[in-house]
């Protein structure tokens, strides 16, 4: 059987790791995905980020890890599909995205061969 | 600060989810049917009557095979409104539909959910309500991304709600 070049990155996924402050302001991030400046809005990043807003009024963090597989990210550059996790610890937020765009895209591709409605 | 709320579309695979979505944000519409997996999140500020603005943040999942307990959680997390989309020439996207919405009042007591048949341009529309009615199959809205047909209102409708 022959192994694809790039197959061992499908489950080796590019990390960022990002800490915002309880405002949503980003305090610290590396750039491996993603090119967001440290200071702006993690809201502003992206839509998805905007259940954050209230989530000290709402029950978000009932577990201090929520988990969110399989969401797309784009900002004007670049497109990917990504698992997120957030985790709450003393009022400061971390956010890893991993990066397995590619184990989606192939997913993506055999789930259209086989639904049709 | 801007008002901002999450609205997440529910239901079967291959209902027009994302055909809605589209619609609905960017006013597009296409006859290929492609799979999501996972989700996709957009953006689109409504102008509400009273001049101010909302912030809709639009969730379009990954359609269920079965019922709707096989969506994600965490992808319900944090809502303001769900959108139960089905199919009007599908019987069997919204032949679990009660007991979806049962599950549904159940573990989000607060959140509101709309229920919208789509494909309306197939069907004749009278017949068609006459037979949901006639199944125990209440629905808000009956629409079509297609020609865009009761989509905008919709929308906006639910904008009204939710900022109130």
């Amino acid at each position: 059987m022959t192994i694809p070049p790039n197959d061992h990155l499908q489950f080796n996924p590019q990390i960022q790791v990002i800490n915002l402050d309880k405002d949503g302001f980003i305090k610290k991030t590396d750039k491996n995905i993603f090119d967001w400046p440290k200071g702006t809005l993690i809201f502003d990043a992206h839509p998805f980020f905007e259940i954050l807003r209230d989530f000290e009024e709402t029950n978000f963090f009932e577990k201090k890890t929520v988990n969110f597989p399989c969401i797309h990210i784009e900002d004007s550059k670049i497109e990917k599909i990504c698992d997120i996790t957030f985790t709450l610890d003393k009022q400061e937020i971390t956010i890893v995205l991993f990066d397995y765009t590619t184990k989606y895209k192939d997913l993506n591709q055999i789930a259209q061969q086989k639904i049709s409605p | 600060m801007k008002l901002s709320k999450k609205v997440v579309l529910l239901g079967h695979f291959g209902v027009g989810k994302t055909s809605l979505f589209r619609r609905f944000i960017d006013n597009e519409f296409s006859e290929e049917y492609k799979v999501t997996l996972g989700v996709q999140i957009k953006k689109k500020i409504v102008q509400l009557p009273d001049g101010k603005e909302l912030s809709m943040i639009i969730w379009d999942t990954e359609g269920h095979s079965n019922s709707i307990e096989d969506t994600r959680k965490s992808y319900l997390l944090g809502s303001h409104a769900f959108i139960y989309v089905f199919d009007v020439t599908r019987p069997e996207t919204y032949a679990t539909l009660n007991q979806d919405l049962e599950y549904l009042k159940e573990n989000y007591t607060k959140v509101p959910a709309k229920i919208l048949g789509n494909k309306l341009d197939l069907v004749n529309q009278k017949e068609i309500s006459d037979h949901l009615i006639s199944q125990n199959i209440h629905f808000d809205c009956l629409a079509s991304a297609k020609t865009n047909k009761n989509v905008q209102d919709f929308f906006s409708d639910l904008a009204k709600e939710i900022a109130s």
